[in-house]
């Protein structure tokens, strides 16, 4: 990993380990996983279901369910503090107040017995010495600012008053009301139909350049992060496999399955006859992880010295921090 | 919000009437004469029909429920017993408050213990609290009610002499007299209430403490007891009010089975002798006074589902 601009480091993740510990064994979510991100950076990770991406951002909030969860290994630095040896009451000042968690699904991440305004005023009420009334105030400001019109009226709604977009709006409200550094958006769009979809991500990404607080999207859709994120992490069976600058993760990737996922995206440009490519196989079992590479079974380049050889790590495979963690080198994607 | 309570009211209503009707042919549907019954095989035939006469029994069924509703609609006279004559007015009257007397604190017992059990064992999962009070619930469901009452009066009455063997002393009479006859009868009675709110308490928080919105409080950094009281709390008791109104009629209608092992003369135990000795007029007043809670109860209950959710509140209006 690249050491430069350390001032500007504000999450340093080291060997995270996270597992879940059931019936049938130990289940390794997040394997070793190493990522970093700078003061008004926009990372994305990216993913199919199941690789532990949305386990790496809770492990970061220590918010991985315990049992069965449990953090095994590793450091999660940030601004000079190792989160994972913080206590539960140090955590919770963390929790909200300087990073702050989106989730994937607003119709269900909201208390549906509490009003929108209590939930947000509470949260503002928690990390800052402020009345009742002023944190009212300033969470109707912070509807406002999320673009949703009448807020103070709004800030009188239940949470099933309002359609999915307005409560992922309003989630991301409760993110920003705090001043957090960073924001982890896990999968924020996914649940929202597609004009709303846009409409969030632009919303998301304004608050962010506007204010300089650091972003973490989490998602699988490749397509969506190519055009919002300035570095991408590629996760594969609990660990990066690529990362790198959007640019070179688009356009050179180096790690076989990134180039699966590159050519699994539908594009509106291709003829409708042209097939998608869709990565044959499945993910391999966390309970039970291969010695060799984890993507071997399923890997189209693959040759017999991959699976004598030990799970490759990454590796800089070119300028502007891009690494890769595959035994081969593979070149341009044959188009 | 009005227009829903008045449209409750009346369907509440509807229900009473409905009921009134049930109970009224209960006794009516089983053979056998009653009135036979109440006065013996040697009364002649005549004799009977006398009796069957003045207590109306021979008029149609139609004539019999309305003369029966008017007595009690004008009058609040529930008929006379055709065993004794007594009027049954009278015998609720001065069995109610026993029965009430026992079956309040009973109530309010169980749900006390109940909900701060299941919370306090929903907190502790499968720590040592956890596990004594799923103990006591399973026991208590597990284990007859009458056989817990005998076992304690084995042991605390005839081993240890602390509590009387079994009847009742009104607490006008004697408050001390009251707290001893009462104390096991009530523990009894709230062993099955306690059991099953304090696992349904447990079991809803464990499931709502599951749910993305407590994770959005624990990300928001919220404190453990705003979690605890106001993100699960709120939720998890919807379930467990409805509980507490299923359990209301034991207010008026006690335990019967408590009321027989420990002879006391409530109503749980008029019922009883009703039903026995097929004296028609009390079985059909206790059953329209045990469904008259449960009907208040169930009102109770929509109202307390609003208080509790937003989202049947909104719908009232």
């Amino acid at each position: 990993m690249e050491d430069n601009n350390l001032d500007n480091r504000l999450l340093t993740v080291d060997d995270l380990h996270t597992s879940f510990f059931t019936p049938s064994g130990e289940v390794k979510a997040v394997n070793g996983v190493c990522y970093y991100v700078d003061r008004g950076e926009v990372v994305a990770v990216v993913g199919e279901s199941g690789c532990g991406k949305s386990v790496t951002q809770l492990s970061v909030m220590k918010l991985v369910q315990s049992p069965p969860g449990k953090i095994t290994k590793g450091h999660v630095w940030f601004e000079g503090r190792d989160l994972l040896t913080l206590k539960d009451k140090e955590m919770r000042q963390v929790r909200g107040a300087e990073i702050s968690m989106v989730f994937q699904e607003p119709l269900t991440s909201l208390n549906p017995v509490l009003k929108v305004g209590t939930q947000i005023s509470e949260v503002i009420m928690t990390h800052s010495r402020c009345s009742k009334k002023e944190a009212w105030e300033k969470g109707t400001h912070a509807l406002e600012e999320v673009g949703i019109p009448d807020p103070a009226r709004r800030m009188h709604n239940y949470p099933f008053e309002m359609s999915g977009g307005m409560r992922q709006r309003v989630m991301i409200a409760i993110a920003v009301a705090c001043d957090s550094k960073l924001i982890i958006a896990d999968e924020p769009t996914t649940a929202l139909d597609v004009t709303t979809q846009a409409q969030v991500m632009e919303l998301l990404m304004s608050l962010v350049q506007k204010r300089g607080i650091s972003l973490i999207i989490v998602t699988h859709n490749l397509g969506l992060v190519t055009r919002y994120a300035d570095r991408i992490y590629v996760m594969y069976a609990g660990k990066v496999v690529e990362s790198g600058t959007a640019r070179d993760i688009v356009t050179y990737p180096k790690h076989p399955y990134t180039v699966g996922l590159l050519q699994s995206v539908p594009k509106l440009d291709e003829r409708k006859d042209t097939d998608l490519i869709p990565i044959q196989g499945a993910p391999p079992s966390l309970l039970d992880l291969p010695k060799t590479c984890s993507f071997l079974p399923r890997c189209p380049y693959a040759n017999e010295l991959c699976g004598k050889l030990c799970p490759p790590d990454l590796r800089e495979v070119g300028d502007n921090g891009h690494f890769s963690a595959c035994h081969l080198d593979i070149g341009e994607v044959e188009e | 919000m009005f227009s829903y309570f008045i449209k409750r009211l009346l369907m509440s209503l509807l229900t009473l009437v409905l009921v009134s009707i049930f109970a009224f042919s209960i006794m009516k549907i089983l053979p056998g004469d009653p009135v036979r019954l109440a006065l013996g095989e040697a009364v002649p035939e005549e004799k009977v029909q006398e009796l069957r006469e003045e207590y109306g029994l021979n008029d149609p069924f139609f004539v019999q429920y309305f003369n029966w509703v008017k007595g009690i609609v004008t009058k609040w006279d529930f008929g006379r017993s055709i065993l004794t004559g007594e009027e049954i007015t009278d015998l609720i009257a001065q069995r109610l408050p026993v029965t009430f007397s026992l079956g309040l604190p009973a109530f309010i017992l169980g749900i006390v213990l109940g909900l701060l059990l299941g919370i306090v064992s929903a907190v502790d999962r499968g720590g040592i609290v956890d596990n004594i009070v799923s103990f006591f619930a399973n026991l208590s469901l597990g284990v007859p009610q009458f056989w817990i009452a005998v076992m304690g009066v084995y042991v605390l009455s005839l081993k240890w002499k602390l509590i009387p063997l079994q009847g009742y002393v009104s607490p006008s009479a004697s408050i001390s007299g009251f707290l001893s006859h009462a104390v096991w009868p009530v523990i009894c009675i709230s062993t099955f209430i306690f059991a099953v709110i304090a696992r349904q308490t447990r079991s809803n928080i464990l499931e709502v403490i599951q749910q993305d919105y407590v994770r959005t409080a624990r990300a928001n950094g919220i404190k453990n007891s705003s979690i605890l009281f106001r993100h699960t709390l709120k939720n998890a008791l919807i379930p467990v009010v409805t509980i507490i109104g299923v359990q209301m009629r034991m207010l008026v209608c006690g335990s019967i089975i408590i009321e027989s092992v420990f002879n006391i003369a409530g109503l749980g135990n008029l019922l009883l002798r009703g039903v026995t000795s097929r004296d028609y007029f009390i079985v059909q007043a206790c059953v329209l006074l045990i469904s008259f809670v449960t009907v208040i109860a169930n009102f109770l209950v929509d109202i307390a589902y609003g208080f509790f959710d937003p989202r049947i509140r909104k719908s009232w209006r």
